[in-house]
């Protein structure tokens, strides 16, 4: 009876071993880096080349001016990556006028937290940032293709502007899987 | 002589993230230059420029995170608590297309209100004017 209570204690302590050296082992699971989506659909749209517009916030969403540059940035740069354009045209850029299929993406802001590193580091379950953005894209009519929000995060490492890296790879996770790559 | 003090975030083509070079006002353009690494932006295609006060760990990166987590006991934590003082200027512009651009860059505590202030007698276009220093107050 002994034995088998000694023996029960001992399970027990090294099932909590296991748990433990697994906790210490595992990379911290940063929202920064989210695990890569699994593509489920087939991408339904089409098109040749896609403008970018600024971040634009509402009035009552206060969103520093950096922040909003860098989220602008990082979504042309992850979109450039994808390759699902033959062109991403900037804001502005009069040169999208003449392309027929052009598809437009517009970036709603919801949310935002700007979080802190220094509360990151030092309790690990405060100071998170966040930025969750409304994505639409709309075609030459005014059609709404894609309407989806989209959340980046900073919850361990990292500086507090990487959350817009984050979003950035999500929303541009969204293009991939909405649209088909040129020629197919 | 120019040092590299400022660190470019994002938005300069061709400048990879982090990288520190010195950023100053030559004739009509701003230049952000180091050793043979170069970027310009023509002061007349300015649209904006925006200043804000920021912090930054001094362990930061990739080595500082490894830094952190190598400490036993926790003791990374205490690392986290060491910040310095920046500022961040971000610069809005638009390129020969028309096309809307944003850089991002850091400075030391206090630079950036004088880069702007140079950009600003450059001819740049500002929203909201260079904030004056704070004035030493005198005795009576």
């Amino acid at each position: 009876m002994r034995d088998r209570n000694r023996m029960k204690i001992s399970m027990l302590l090294a099932a909590a071993g296991a748990v433990l050296a697994g906790a210490l082992v595992a990379p911290p699971t940063s929202a920064g880096q989210a695990p890569p989506t699994v593509l489920t659909k087939t991408p339904e749209f089409s098109a040749s080349a896609i403008i970018i517009e600024r971040t634009e916030p509402p009035k009552d969403l206060a969103i520093p001016e950096d922040f909003r540059v860098a989220t602008y940035e990082n979504v042309i740069n992850e979109v450039t990556k994808t390759g699902r354009f033959k062109q991403v045209f900037r804001s502005g850029d009069h040169r999208a006028n003449d392309v027929p299929d052009l598809v437009t993406m517009r970036l709603l802001p919801v949310t935002f937290t700007k979080g802190s590193e220094t509360a990151r580091g030092t309790t690990t379950v405060k100071g998170w940032s966040e930025l969750k953005i409304k994505v639409v894209i709309t075609d030459r009519s005014g059609k709404t293709l894609v309407d989806q929000e989209v959340q980046g995060n900073v919850r361990f490492y990292g500086e507090n502007i990487e959350v817009t890296k984050d979003f950035a790879k999500k929303a541009a996770m969204v293009v991939y899987q909405n649209f088909r790559a040129p020629g197919h | 002589m120019p040092q590299p003090n400022v660190e470019h975030v994002i938005g300069l083509e061709g400048i990879k993230p982090g990288y520190k070079a010195a950023l100053t006002v030559q004739g009509n353009e701003l230049v952000f230059a180091w050793d043979r690494t170069k970027a310009t932006i023509p002061i007349a295609s300015i649209l904006d420029i925006f200043t804000s006060d920021d912090t930054q760990q001094i362990f930061r990166g990739s080595v500082g995170s490894a830094m952190k987590a190598g400490v036993p006991y926790g003791g990374g934590r205490v690392m986290s608590l060491f910040t310095q003082a920046t500022q961040v200027m971000t610069v809005e512009y638009r390129d020969s297309n028309g096309g809307f651009h944003g850089a991002v860059f850091i400075f030391t505590k206090g630079k950036a209100t004088e880069a702007k202030k140079a950009l600003v007698a450059a001819g740049a276009h500002a929203s909201i004017p260079p904030e004056e220093p704070a004035k030493e107050e005198k005795k009576p």
